[in-house]
């Protein structure tokens, strides 16, 4: 049996762990994905394929399927949050909970607000598992962009989701710290190296589980003087801002974004930033999820800039990066 | 000789009844303390149940908290309570309102946000707490009635056997 898809079963009752496990071998390395809603159907997801297991495992067509029950669903959603929903809040509020093996569960029910905010969810009606794999080796092809021996660059990651993203910044991650390069890992969702997941992570590479991306950065420069830090999902002005702080330690960044082509990266406001100062060195386009972890286009800093502020314009003319004399 | 034997084993039932009044105290407040610890790891630590499942181990009063532990088969704090307490039920002193406090708190502890599961702690805090003192009254009254009752009663079939 695939090890992922294993580790991934073992968050699900006896019922449909039975029935997971009695998915063909050959199907069970494609998983990317297992979702259950309440009173349809287990669906298994994979790169080109959507499965529909039935009692035996066997993929059949949708109305001959496995029904999952309302109460399977509440009894993984506890038993995810290892019988204490209490503990998991901060998660629940954003939208998912981490299970044992790194797996990605993303929680879908009725968002409690208060003045505007969300500050939980209940009654669940879905739960997504992203299967978590570590792929040693996947990021060779980057490698040769990130470090050449000599000088560290900064690379942004771009794919849309499920794209292979965690993956390649873990295997990436792993291989610097094996060149004895010390690496900081922000692992805000621990998706990246989760805890008890087995990962190797190398001696040099420190992993901040569960801190907030900015607030991870700036504590990684402050206490860990890393040489590059390795940070998943950048998303917002606070992260672009450390992220920024960073650049101007001397730090080297490994990013990575949700973005389905060249021109998505242009049209967030935190990413013109990151460009703005010239200081990433490429960005790399990842096929989509058909085809995970594979390069489509990579773009140099200086094409980065030159689209942001048109050609030849010189770093840092907008957002306040270094004026272009002082470059 | 039998009849002094009889005599002694009525005493001894009715002391023996005794005491299981005082131990049902013991067992109510060991209950409360733990959810008075789980209560407060759950807000200073975040604590998850096997964690908090170590913590109740040193409820030695009480057999139940003392069986609490998490398989790897175990998919909940219920299944894992239930099987303690089917283990222990012999030696738990409990009736059946002091199960019943029980029973909801195991079942519903950790199944909501942090300020859900203090209201319901608070909540399961108060009903101990009247379990507790309805034992203690129960146990002023009765306990040294079944002590000196015992005796008394091997008294009687002694005389009466006499």
């Amino acid at each position: 049996m695939d090890t992922a898809y294993a580790s991934a079963c073992n968050c699900f009752n006896p019922r449909l762990k039975q029935i997971l496990g009695g998915l063909p071998e050959e199907y069970q390395c494609l998983v990317q994905e297992i979702r259950l809603k309440k009173a349809a159907p287990l669906v298994l997801v994979t790169a080109s394929h959507v499965l529909y297991p039935n009692l035996y495992g066997q993929p059949t067509l949708p109305d001959r399927g496995v029904t999952v029950f309302s109460e399977e669903i509440d009894e993984m959603f506890h038993f995810l949050c290892s019988g204490a929903v209490y503990s998991h809040s901060e998660e629940i509020r954003k939208g998912f909970v981490t299970a044992k093996g790194g797996h990605r569960v993303g929680i879908v029910g009725k968002a409690i607000t208060e003045k505007g905010q969300i500050v939980s969810v209940t009654q669940v009606d879905t739960l997504s598992l992203r299967v978590c794999r570590d792929v040693p080796g996947c990021g060779a092809a980057i490698v040769s962009y990130l470090y050449d021996g000599r000088r560290l660059n900064s690379i942004l990651l771009a794919s849309p989701p499920a794209g292979g993203k965690t993956t390649l910044l873990r295997d990436l991650a792993r291989t610097l710290a094996k060149d004895g390069i010390r690496v900081c890992v922000i692992d805000e969702r621990e998706e990246i190296f989760p805890a008890e997941s087995g990962f190797d992570s190398g001696v040099l590479c420190d992993v901040l589980r569960s801190f907030p991306k900015a607030e991870g950065i700036r504590r990684a420069i402050r206490t860990l003087s890393p040489r590059v830090i390795f940070c998943d999902e950048i998303g917002d002005e606070s992260e672009a801002a450390a992220v920024m702080e960073g650049f101007h330690s001397g730090v080297r960044f490994v990013l990575s974004v949700h973005a389905a082509q060249k021109e998505d990266l242009f049209l967030r406001p935190c990413l013109r930033r990151l460009f703005s100062d010239g200081e990433m060195d490429f960005a790399v386009l990842l096929k989509d999820r058909h085809t995970p972890g594979q390069i489509r286009q990579v773009i140099s800093g200086k094409e980065l800039r030159n689209a942001v502020f048109g050609t030849d314009s010189p770093a840092g003319c907008l957002y306040g990066g270094r004026p272009a004399q002082s470059l | 000789m039998g009849l002094i034997l009889l005599l002694g084993v009525c005493t001894a039932a009715g002391l023996l009844k005794a005491f299981e009044l005082k131990r049902r105290i013991d067992q109510l407040k060991a209950l409360l303390l733990t959810v008075e610890q789980w209560e407060r790891e759950m807000e200073f630590s975040n604590a998850d149940i096997p964690r908090l499942m170590g913590i109740s181990g040193e409820g030695k009063d009480c057999p139940v908290l003392m069986h609490l532990r998490y398989e790897p088969t175990d998919r909940s704090l219920e299944a894992c309570y239930f099987r303690a307490k089917q283990e222990t039920y012999k030696e738990m002193c409990f009736q059946s309102d002091d199960w019943i406090v029980a029973d909801r708190f195991f079942s519903q502890f950790g199944k909501s946000g942090t300020v859900g599961q203090k209201d319901f702690c608070r909540g399961i805090r108060a009903q101990l707490q009247a379990q507790i003192e309805q034992a203690e009254a129960f146990r002023l009254r009765h306990g040294k009635l079944y002590a000196a009752g015992g005796f008394l009663c091997g008294m009687l079939v002694f005389l009466l056997l006499i």
